[in-house]
């Protein structure tokens, strides 16, 4: 028994490896330890694996053999030109492509390195040099003078509890950095936090704005994308964003209509770093079954046109580290053969989804399709082929009504048969009395 | 007045001597109205609009027009023209996407924002319908920023179509559900004509019995074999085989029987026959 709590210290460390991330973190000097340690801290304290370096590092690396040695990268270095080691924007995609998560922050400061990464993600940041400005929401106390300090409020987040957290209780958030925009073909662009109509991206120096690239709510300060592969990147226009020294702020906007109260970047980093690690919006199919209404299991032969058929399918959603039943009520199934034939709203019963309809009165090839794509949840795509078949013959309505004549006359001819049959095989004519009987039908009788 | 801006980006910024002066500031002389290509603006087609207040008649306006606006940025104290760092026109349209237009002042100080709706419809990254024209004037040396809704227009702008193919589109809100609409079957008629026919139809089984009944029938001429019965159960028997194949066999099972009952028929049949022509010949 002296070997039980080794072997229990071991277990416990290898069931707490198994949830432990390992994420890259990568600033532009060392001090991003020091001056961003709040952020960085709360991600340790959930379990994870922080490795810290700077950007221009030349031990820096993705991939080892072929295989992932972070889960994700966070880069909080704006002004890094190339990346260190092997690292490039191109292995950052294919970082991505292998199902690697990215958290990128700039700043007014940006680098080339930063913002080719952009746009081989489908987002654009302004030129070097520009900042976002808004003179009617900079923040009194924190502004330098040039308005570049902006103060975010409610309705400028993403509509997506997962992405951003709650919003009706989040304080104003402070953002001083760099805009962004989404690609006018990145379809899959999430414009997590937009800049308020007022603002626009310029260089600050500037005595007057001519012809800005970026300006209105069309401004992203915070850019995300999920990807057809369910990775996520976040672009964030500010580093500063994540700082000890905003998440601690006291705002104080310029605009009346926004209060002066504690700032709110501590609760929307967080919210954010989580949807990005994957640790929120995550979902899996844990079964799928199909079967005719009064069974439990799939036919073993194929369906049979305009059968009741019954479709359940169990999905379960990742909250704090637990898969727990999904209780989406917007899960749709649809019975696709090219193009959809039937499509029904699934019920929920905590967790389990079914749907009970009647096949199609089409044969062919059909798929059972559940295609759930939401924002800030992963895609659910599960398909399973069955086959609906023509009735055998045998399978027709027997005995048709209208077909009752029919019937009678048939069977009336069969009697009428063989009654008749007997009674004119021995049928005996008596003669009619004083009839003549003829000489030759005397001799034929 | 010299104004010196603070240099860092970074937290821990250093400041360098700002002698940043606030002034209020405010907009007046503002003109607006849509004009055609050729027009000049003059005090007949454009509408004067106090500051903060907004022009009770919407814009109308397609793409030939020109939208015409002009006005003075002043600085409250003492009306001297300044030139802030932004002056934007922002067109809201009622999805919440915006357009911000650049406003430039002339050789005097005044802006004057004229320009072609085709030309600007450039910028408008194919919005078209209903906006909400918003003029923008902010600067670091001004303490209170004009945000100010002026007017609305109804503006026909060229859309160009630009559609996104199917496998590309990307949507996050539920579809519309879809039931089948399965084939009816065909009609058939009631069965009240069914049964008639029916009726109809087994009329002449009924025909046939009153009429025997009328000539008077017997069975005199039978023999007496007893084949007789035989012959005539087989024949019935045989009728009701193909009732039988008709509800229930398949035609293996009923060739099996038909091949036993049809040959005791058969054989039988063939004795009738020759005792009735025995029983006739005896009878002559």
């Amino acid at each position: 028994m002296r070997w039980l709590p080794t072997v229990l210290l071991l277990v416990s460390v290898i069931i707490d490896q198994s949830c432990a991330d390992r994420v890259l973190v990568l600033g532009e000097t060392a001090a991003i330890k020091d001056s961003h340690s709040q952020f960085l801290n709360s991600i340790k304290e959930r379990g994870h694996e922080l490795t810290i370096r700077t950007a221009d590092d030349s031990q820096l690396a993705l991939f080892k053999h072929g295989q992932l040695i972070f889960d994700h990268l966070f880069v909080l270095a704006p002004g890094v030109q190339v990346f260190g080691g092997s690292l490039t924007p191109s292995e950052i995609s294919k970082f991505v492509d292998e199902g690697g998560n990215v958290l990128v922050a700039a700043d007014s400061n940006i680098g080339d390195a930063l913002r080719e990464l952009a746009v081989e993600h489908g987002f654009e940041f302004d030129e070097a040099g520009t900042s976002v400005i808004d003179h009617h929401n900079y923040d009194q106390s924190l502004d330098p003078g040039d308005h570049t300090t902006v103060v975010v409020g409610k309705d400028q987040l993403i509509s997506a509890e997962l992405i951003v957290g709650n919003s009706a209780k989040l304080g104003p958030v402070i953002f001083k950095g760099i805009g962004l925009v989404a690609g006018k073909t990145n379809n899959l662009a999430l414009s997590i936090v937009k800049a308020s109509g007022t603002a626009y991206s310029f260089d600050p120096k500037a005595t007057r704005v001519v012809n800005p690239s970026i300006a209105g709510s069309r401004t992203l300060l915070v850019g995300g994308l999920q990807s057809r592969n369910n990775a996520r990147i976040v672009f964030s226009g500010s580093t500063d964003l994540f700082s000890n020294a905003f998440f601690s702020a006291q705002t104080n906007s310029v605009n009346p209509a926004v209060g002066a109260a504690a700032s709110g970047n501590a609760e929307l980093a967080s919210a954010i770093a989580k949807w990005v690690m994957k640790e929120s919006g995550v979902l899996r199919v844990k079964s799928v079954n199909h079967h005719k209404k009064g069974e439990t299991m799939p036919p073993a032969e194929d369906y049979f046109i305009a059968e009741d058929v019954v479709y359940t399918i169990e999905i379960e959603e990742l909250k704090n580290g637990k898969w727990v039943p999904f209780h989406g009520k917007d899960v749709q199934l649809e019975f696709v053969r090219v193009d959809p034939f039937v499509r029904a709203t699934l019920k929920n019963n905590n967790g389990r989804l079914s749907a009970a309809f009647k096949l199609p009165d089409v044969l062919g090839v059909f798929k059972f399709l559940v295609d759930y794509r939401r924002v800030g949840y992963t895609h659910v795509y599960d398909v399973l082929q069955v086959s609906v078949r023509p009735l055998w013959h045998t399978q027709y309505e027997r005995f048709i009504r209208s077909a009752y004549p029919y019937y009678a006359s048939s069977f009336s001819m069969m009697a009428g048969l063989v009654l008749f049959s007997i009674v004119y095989l021995y049928h005996k004519d008596t003669p009619v009395k004083g009839a003549k009987v003829l000489d030759s039908e005397k001799k034929k009788n | 007045m010299l104004i010196v801006r603070q240099i860092s980006s970074r937290l821990g910024a250093i400041w360098a001597v700002a002698l940043a002066v606030s002034e209020d500031v405010t907009v007046n002389n503002f003109k607006v109205g849509i004009l055609a290509k050729d027009q000049q603006p003059d005090a007949e087609n454009l509408k004067t609009v106090a500051i903060f207040s907004k022009l009770s008649s919407g814009l109308t306006a397609d793409a030939s027009q020109r939208l015409y606006v002009s006005f003075n940025v002043v600085k409250k104290a003492d009306n001297a023209k300044v030139k802030p760092q932004q002056v934007f026109l922002r067109f809201v349209a009622p999805s919440g996407e915006d357009v911000v237009l650049v406003v430039n002042p002339d050789a005097n100080g005044n802006y004057i924002y004229d320009s072609v709706l085709r030309t600007a419809a450039k910028s408008f990254r194919n919005l078209s319908g209903q906006f909400k024209i918003s003029l923008l004037v902010g600067d670091v040396t001004i303490k209170n920023s004009i945000n100010w809704q002026f007017a609305d227009i109804d503006a026909a702008l060229p859309t160009a179509y630009e559609p996104t193919p199917k496998s590309q589109q990307v949507r996050y809100e539920p579809m519309e559900e879809i039931t089948h609409v399965f084939r009816q079957p065909e009609k058939r008629p009631p069965a009240l004509i069914s049964d008639l026919f029916t009726i109809i139809v087994l009329v002449p089984f009924v025909i046939l019995f009153t009429l025997w009944a009328r000539i008077g029938i017997n069975l005199q001429n039978a023999p007496a074999s007893a084949f007789v019965p035989i012959f005539h159960i087989g024949l019935a028997g045989i009728f009701g085989l193909y009732i039988l194949f008709w509800i229930q066999f398949d035609m293996f099972e009923t060739l099996k029987y038909l091949s036993v009952l049809g040959f005791l028929t058969f054989v039988a049949g063939n004795r009738v026959l020759r005792a009735i022509a025995e029983a006739k010949q005896k009878s002559e």
